[in-house]
């Protein structure tokens, strides 16, 4: 999932995922919410829905207990709005 | 998959049998990130586990060497390998609670009087949860388990002015630190320290069990509820008066202050080839009473 207009780039696993739901606890930009697909475990992966809000703090990293959160810094916001990342 | 399990676990044990909301990954993903931070390859350290929820989850998960412990003597087991690797060669060792604080204590009380290099870190859940949710020696006084309906009747480790790491630093530990799994680089940083120590290091690692001890000790599988409760025990405010007030961060570093149980055998030894040991006292069973290369029994 490539968020082009954003500083940083979340990926979550959506078979990985087992929709513990620490990422949408801990994120205090509120980005992550529930889905609704099942995935092949009978979970509903939670999905970084505001992912331009991301401020790279990592919180939802160190929370996630099953290696599926992944966040990337990609180019610092340019002026170009972030469009060279 | 995230990157660090991308780099240092296998891809078929990721992503692993936990409970949705187990925090045991949390655990493991702040060992690998300290891991990746300290430089450390996966031929550079041999990864040992015990049983339970930690072992489990943990076992055979590293790319490089692995091994799983019996119960309780995975200690044991990694001070054959301390005598046998090389000292650059480090020995990781991920067990839990009633493995390192109960079965295994009388094991991991001579690693730290020995000081043998290893790294162990517990993972403590509060009891025996892979099991069905059984109290332990870290599980609060008056927690109601599975094998404690009315609450558990006793004080474990944390409690009634025990502190495990305590009796560790006095049986020889020289690095000391204990930690939850919500915290973030402080924890890494803290394991980082003791990856680094030539040494017997232990990182005490609470982490939350939400299908036994949340659901029944806590009554919730909330993990807001969880997270709340983990807060609370280390806060300095505490409180509602559940549960022990514990202390987040090194508890004792005393790096460097002790030899190293591999190294000091292997120059003991060596002295003893070479004639060059001085023994405290003298042999009366050794022809050479100094002792030397040709020292042996008395023939009658």
């Amino acid at each position: 999932m490539i968020m082009p207009d954003g500083r940083y780039r979340i990926d979550v696993d959506f078979e990985a995922c087992k929709a513990c739901g620490y990422c949408a606890l801990i994120c205090p930009a509120k980005i992550f919410e529930r889905g609704a697909d099942l995935n092949k475990k009978g979970y509903s992966p939670y999905r970084p829905a505001n992912p331009d809000a991301c401020t790279g703090c990592l919180r939802c990293f160190y929370m996630c207990p099953d290696f599926c959160l992944e966040v990337t810094e990609t180019a610092r916001k340019a002026k170009d709005g972030g469009k060279t990342a | 998959m995230d990157h660090l399990a991308e780099r240092y676990l296998r891809p078929r044990k990721i992503p692993g049998t936990a409970c949705s909301g187990c925090g045991l990954g949390q655990v493991h993903k702040k060992i690998l990130l300290a891991v990746e931070q300290s430089g450390i390859g996966t031929d550079d350290l041999v990864w040992g586990t015990g049983i339970g929820c930690s072992g489990r989850q943990t076992f055979n998960t590293w790319k490089g060497d692995n091994f799983a412990g019996t119960h309780g003597r995975v200690y044991a087991m990694a001070v054959g390998l301390r005598a046998a690797l090389p000292e650059e060669k480090k020995i990781l060792l991920t067990v839990g609670d009633g493995d390192a604080f109960g079965i295994g204590l009388s094991h991991l009380l001579h690693c730290a009087r020995r000081n043998v290099g290893m790294t162990v870190i517990v993972a403590d859940n509060f009891g025996y949860q892979s099991t069905g949710g059984q109290y332990g020696y870290t599980t609060p006084q008056g927690f109601v388990t599975d094998s404690s309906p009315y609450g558990t009747h006793e004080p474990g480790w944390l409690q009634g002015g025990a502190d495990i790491l305590d009796i560790l630093k006095s049986a020889g530990a020289t690095f000391l630190a204990r930690y939850s799994s919500f915290e973030g680089q402080k924890a890494v940083a803290g394991i980082k320290k003791a990856l680094d120590n030539k040494g017997f290091s232990l990182v005490h690692c609470i982490y939350p069990c939400v299908t036994h001890f949340g659901a029944v000790g806590l009554n919730s599988r909330d993990n807001g509820e969880i997270v709340r409760w983990f807060e609370e025990l280390f806060s300095a405010k505490n409180r509602s008066g559940r549960g022990p007030h514990l202390t987040s961060g090194i508890t004792h570093d005393a790096r460097g202050t002790r030899p190293e149980f591999a190294a000091a055998l292997k120059a003991r030894t060596r002295e003893i080839r070479e004639g060059r040991h001085v023994p405290a006292c003298s042999n009366p069973y050794l022809k050479n009473s100094q002792g030397g290369a040709e020292g042996r029994h008395v023939q009658a």
